[in-house]
């Protein structure tokens, strides 16, 4: 990965990682009102306006906890991206109407930011289909994935489901790819490729 | 891929292979594009399940802070009529509710649906204050009352003007059974204009609640206007009633 350098707006970041109640208030009187009248300006509502940049600020959280994201463009263009990648997903996922307006052409941020906007939203939303596919799955399967993203070991998952090690390790490999094959078909209802 | 494979490459990723096997199923992926596809999927899949399932505390803390800002997506000029529309139709509901639950005898105790959570530990900064603060928000977690009302009441002789040590001790009071004297601490804060206001005249009304007096517990609950953070809250709580 090139070495980009840090946009002084990583302060906001740094705040979602730190639940510092101030800036995050900040966030929401400086950020709000345009995520807000770019959803209702499109087919939204204020609600999914509230939901939107809500779940995109905990998007930036883990891939900021997780990934290792760092702003290399100021904070406002990057929560938009985020934001407005959501909405039009959102619109695609429950068939509404596209969207006329554009309000982010004063944003100009490089393309390695746009990249990283895209790459924020794209996990956040794989791990959600992910959760969902699982969900969905009959009840033994979801016991053995969920035990076995614990730190739990194999063979005291093994025990406390009353299966013997083979039988576990066969199950647990059924199941994945079960998971997996959901997950495939549902990439591109998803809007995921 | 066959179910062979998928065993394969589960022992693959939880490293349960043996040095050998390994280097033969790792000269395998070299030649076959599918196995090494699939491995890649079931890794990122593994990878973004584990830390979707995995607690994170700070996270969850994060998504209430955001919680508490939704009020900002909201904002609207007020305007009297729908309100009064509004209240008319919340009090003929509330007056069905109230005639049902006089019959219901399921009716869980109102109070401890809507009692006091967690005491926030506040930001270190180091200073005796704060030491003092933070073992009143450890007793006050673990339900120790007394012993958090006598830690906050030094923090309040030192400055009296503390709004977070007062708020506490008036909730402290409050879940010791002594709404009286969580009032005069509430209504100090209520008056004043911390962001504990609101939530102030909430306990206020819950204190009510405790003695079973619901005209001032509702009196209290109309003092939170639409724009406060626990509207809503408030707004259930006088339904219910």
């Amino acid at each position: 990965m090139p070495t980009q350098i840090i946009h002084a707006d990583q302060r906001y970041v740094h705040a979602l990682l730190h639940n510092d109640a101030i800036i995050v208030d900040e966030i929401y009187r400086r950020f709000a009102p345009r995520v807000k009248r770019y959803v209702c300006e499109n087919n939204g509502t204020p609600d999914d306006a509230a939901d939107i940049f809500q779940e995109s600020l905990v998007d930036i959280y883990n891939q900021a906890k997780y990934k290792g994201l760092q702003l290399s463009c100021p904070f406002e263009a990057f929560l938009f991206m985020v934001c407005k990648r959501k909405w039009l997903n959102e619109l695609k996922k429950k068939g509404r109407k596209g969207v006329t307006k554009d309000l982010d052409e004063q944003f100009n941020v490089g393309e390695d930011s746009f990249r990283d906007a895209e790459k924020t939203w794209a996990d956040n939303e794989k791990a959600r289909l992910f959760l969902a596919m699982l969900n969905q799955m009959g009840e033994r399967c979801q016991e053995i994935i969920r035990l076995s993203m614990t730190d739990t070991s194999q063979e005291e998952i093994a025990g406390r489901l009353g299966v013997t090690y083979g039988y576990l390790r066969k199950k647990k490999s059924e199941c994945m790819a079960t998971l997996i094959s959901a997950i495939k078909d549902n990439l591109s209802k998803w809007g995921l490729t | 891929m066959n179910d062979i494979d998928h065993e394969l490459i589960e022992r693959y990723i939880s490293g349960n292979m043996e040095p050998a096997e390994r280097a033969l199923f790792e000269s395998r992926m070299q030649i076959e594009p599918a196995l090494r596809e699939a491995v890649q999927d079931w890794m990122e899949v593994t990878g973004s399940l584990h830390r979707s399932l995995q607690p994170d505390p700070q996270r969850e803390e994060l998504e209430k802070l955001l919680q508490s800002h939704r009020h900002v997506f909201y904002k609207a000029p007020a305007k009297v009529t729908p309100i009064r529309r509004y209240m008319l139709v919340a009090a003929s509901a509330a007056a069905v509710i109230a005639a049902v639950l006089f019959w219901g005898p399921w009716q869980p105790d109102l109070y401890q649906q809507y009692a006091v959570q967690e005491m926030v530990s506040p930001a270190e900064r180091g200073t005796t204050t704060d030491s003092l603060l933070q073992q009143a928000a450890h007793h006050f977690n673990h339900r120790q009352y007394t012993a958090a009302i006598s830690l906050l009441s030094k923090v309040l002789e030192r400055d009296s003007a503390d709004a977070y040590a007062r708020y506490y001790r008036g909730l402290s009071y409050l879940e010791n059974d002594k709404p009286a004297e969580a009032r005069p601490d509430l209504e100090a804060i209520f008056n004043g204009e911390s962001v504990f206001k609101y939530e102030s005249a909430f306990y206020i009304a819950l204190s009510y609640l405790k003695e079973k007096k619901k005209d001032p517990c509702r009196d209290w609950l109309m003092k939170i206007p639409t724009d406060a953070q626990n509207y809503d809250k408030a707004q259930n709580l006088l339904k219910e009633l």
